[in-house]
């Protein structure tokens, strides 16, 4: 019947009315949720001592919620603040470059006092929209802002690289060690760089190889150029590879695999990626993202919200290498050094060389 | 206006398919409605955004209306508008310290050129070549895609930008956005490039309706053989009908490079292309028709980036399913209305038979 109801010239006009009324409605909620909303937000935080009611924006990049790496990360992260403090998170993904803009815009409009921006691509768009609200805080991943309102949330890619660097420098047996970058841009330079020097502090005759995968955003998502790459790396000697290749790091995998010796073991990047082959993988770098998100929301709940840079490195666990079933045997012969090396890059006893320091001082 | 009928029946069957979509997706199509409606038309910045999306749309639906009407196919539009893009960008690099007057013209008219030159080498190869149309601006479109690679990131490549960019355009070269022009579009990055794509909405509309060449345009995609022995030249008009269509195609980058980003990043194109041959089929192939069908995408383009904010069950990619459905109804338009004849005559019948 609502059917045929809505097919009748009747039922559309009906249709569009209502939508309009709807519309005009929600209008006129908005504004005033939008003054009310702040005030009795902020009261009943302070009465439940937490976020009650609170809510909490997500905008991820083209990648989608299920890139299985870097916006995954970000979601388990807010979700499980989410959980913790009985808060609400939305998140939006963006089709294209144009809606960060409005997806920022929109969830700062509605009064909602923490938007997460994930991904360094929306820093152009978070630098055009942070001005325009400055009671609303805000977060980018991977990419610095300069607004008093926005937190951006940087990771010390180099001490993770430089440990997992150490790391195959001490199970390499040929002396060679791989490295295959995705995109070639200045984030997996960084990676490279500090990976060169952990090589060379454990084992300081040691040849790294590198390769890159492309030089278009494409690169994160190219498996078969990953395999070749680990291949031809391979047949020059190399038996342990780092790749920080997003996607295209799984044909990295598949090649360590492809050595009937198994003697050829593949370092994961970003997640726990030690599972993949199990056996094959002799650690993965993580970066935490989710741990930064989680951290960002906590301070916004706890109303300790900071903007200003803020980086994740070993102190804090926001960079880390991943021990679990699958390579706890593999590592427990160096994991004495490894520590060790931890506690002097946390001491500053070890100086971790940064691509984007060496960068400015050219 | 009876024309418009059956466009509009399409556009009714498409939002009743959707909503029983969108019923067995367990929400409501009211609330839908509402949220597409008030995303893409319910502020002033939304608008504005409805009609920055619809900006390139405009461009591709004419290059591919054009491109019909002279009876060719040009799927080519995504690359014809790369290589605008990239032209535009290039001339905005190189040329950066040109004055106002002169610079964004200049710009546009690089787009065009660029544009023009490579839906000219598919007409060229179809006409010297019997490379059919259709083959020739597909694959064109790859070769664009390569090009645009090279020069984003290699030639003309910003080395401080974590992203695919090319370094920023001069300040001269800027279309301004139409908020700090004449207050409208809220905060949305709608620039002067929309009037530009009304502005070559009217010519197409003048030049084929009211012109020679754009009689011999029609003759040669309606009645090539009748044109043919009235002393057309069917080669001469492919190849300047695609060069043109290209041309407008061409123009397509100019709202995203010269007026909001105010660079080339890899895929400024973003399927605006593909989008305009629904477009142009869509707004029967006639100028404002286009203008018109674009508007409708650009809104569900932006009215479904609040879905994902709004409703439980539904995503963004609703508009693409939508979209689908218009293009799907319009194109079978004529079985609706043969079906529709049919039924009627057996009505007929059997209340002939009842008598």
């Amino acid at each position: 019947m609502a059917i045929r109801n809505l097919l009748s010239k009747k039922g559309l006009g009906l249709f569009v009315v209502a939508g309009v009324l709807v519309l005009a409605a929600a209008g006129c909620t908005k504004k005033s949720d939008g003054s009310s909303g702040e005030s009795s937000g902020g009261a009943s935080g302070e009465k439940a001592n937490g976020g009650e009611g609170l809510t909490i924006g997500l905008v991820l990049d083209k990648g989608g919620k299920d890139d299985k790496s870097f916006n995954s990360a970000a979601v388990a992260g807010a979700t499980r603040a989410a959980k913790e403090f009985g808060i609400k998170v939305k998140d939006v993904e963006s089709p294209d470059d144009a809606a960060f803009e409005p997806a920022m815009r929109t969830f700062a409009e509605r009064g909602i006092p923490l938007v997460l921006a994930v991904g360094f691509a929306q820093a152009d768009a978070l630098k055009k929209v942070a001005p325009s609200f400055p009671n609303t805080h805000f977060a980018i991943v991977d990419a610095v802002v300069d607004a008093p309102n926005v937190a951006s949330l940087m990771f010390e890619e180099q001490e993770g690289s430089y440990l997992v660097g150490y790391l195959a420098g001490l199970a390499t047996k040929t002396g060679k060690v791989g490295f295959i970058g995705g995109m070639d841009v200045a984030m997996i330079r960084r990676f490279l760089m500090a990976y060169e020097a952990g090589v060379k502090a454990a084992n300081p005759k040691a040849t790294v190889f590198n390769g890159f995968v492309g030089i278009t955003s494409s690169a994160w998502a190219n498996p078969t150029r990953g395999r070749e790459l680990a291949l031809s790396q391979m047949s020059q000697g190399a038996d342990v590879l780092f790749h920080a290749a997003g996607a295209s790091g799984m044909g990295v995998f598949d090649a360590v695999e492809t050595d009937r010796k198994k003697a050829t073991y593949a370092i994961g990047v970003d997640s726990n990626q030690n599972g993949i082959k199990p056996g094959r993988v002799l650690t993965s770098m993580l970066k935490r993202v989710d741990n930064a998100v989680y951290e960002i929301i906590k301070s916004e709940v706890e109303k300790k919200f900071a903007g200003g840079p803020r980086s994740f490195g070993l102190k804090d666990k926001g960079i880390d290498y991943a021990v679990d079933d699958h390579n706890r045997e593999l590592v427990a012969p160096y994991t004495e050094k490894l520590e060790k090396v931890r506690e002097d890059i946390v001491a500053g006893k070890i100086l971790v060389p940064d691509f984007y320091k060496t960068k400015e001082k050219k | 206006m009876t024309r418009l009928v059956p466009v509009f029946v399409s556009i009714l069957i498409a939002v009743l398919l959707t909503s029983i979509l969108t019923l067995a997706l367990g929400e409501s199509p009211l609330v839908v409605a509402e949220v597409l409606l008030r995303g893409s038309i319910g502020t002033p910045t939304a608008f504005g955004y409805t009609l920055y999306y619809a900006t390139p749309l405009i461009f591709t639906g004419l290059a591919v209306a054009w491109a019909l009407k002279a009876g060719l196919f040009n799927i080519g539009a995504e690359g014809q508008m790369t290589m605008g893009g990239i032209a535009m960008a290039a001339v905005g690099i190189v040329l950066a310290d040109l004055p106002g007057f002169i610079a964004w013209p200049l710009a546009v008219f690089a787009g065009f050129l660029a544009g023009a030159f490579w839906g000219g080498m598919v007409a060229w190869l179809k006409i010297r070549r019997g490379v059919h149309e259709v083959l020739g601006s597909i694959l064109f479109n790859f070769i664009s895609y390569g090009i645009a690679g090279f020069v984003i990131l290699d030639l003309l490549r910003n080395h401080e930008s974590q992203n695919p960019e090319t370094l920023p355009i001069g300040q001269s070269y800027h279309l301004q956005a139409l908020s700090d022009l004449v207050g409208i579009g809220g905060t949305s990055p709608l620039n002067t490039a929309f009037f530009l794509a009304l502005a070559v909405a009217l010519l197409v509309d003048v030049v084929l309706q009211r012109t020679l060449f754009g009689l011999r345009i029609r003759w040669t995609g309606g009645a090539p053989e009748f044109a043919r022995r009235s002393g057309v030249s069917i080669s001469a008009t492919t190849l300047k009908a695609f060069a043109i269509s290209g041309g407008i195609a061409g123009l397509a980058g100019a709202s995203a490079v010269l007026g909001y980003m105010h660079k080339a990043r890899e895929g400024f194109a973003a399927g605006a292309g593909f989008v305009g041959i629904a477009v142009a089929l869509l707004g029967g192939a006639r100028a404002w028709g286009v203008v018109a069908a674009a508007i409708l995408f650009g809104g569900l383009q932006k009215g479904s980036l609040d879905l994902d904010l709004d409703t439980e069950n539904i995503s963004r990619d609703l508009a693409i399913v939508v979209q689908a459905l218009i293009v799907l109804a319009v194109a079978s338009r004529g079985a609706l209305v043969e079906l529709w004849l049919l039924l009627k005559a057996k009505y007929e019948s059997s209340k002939a038979r009842q008598v």
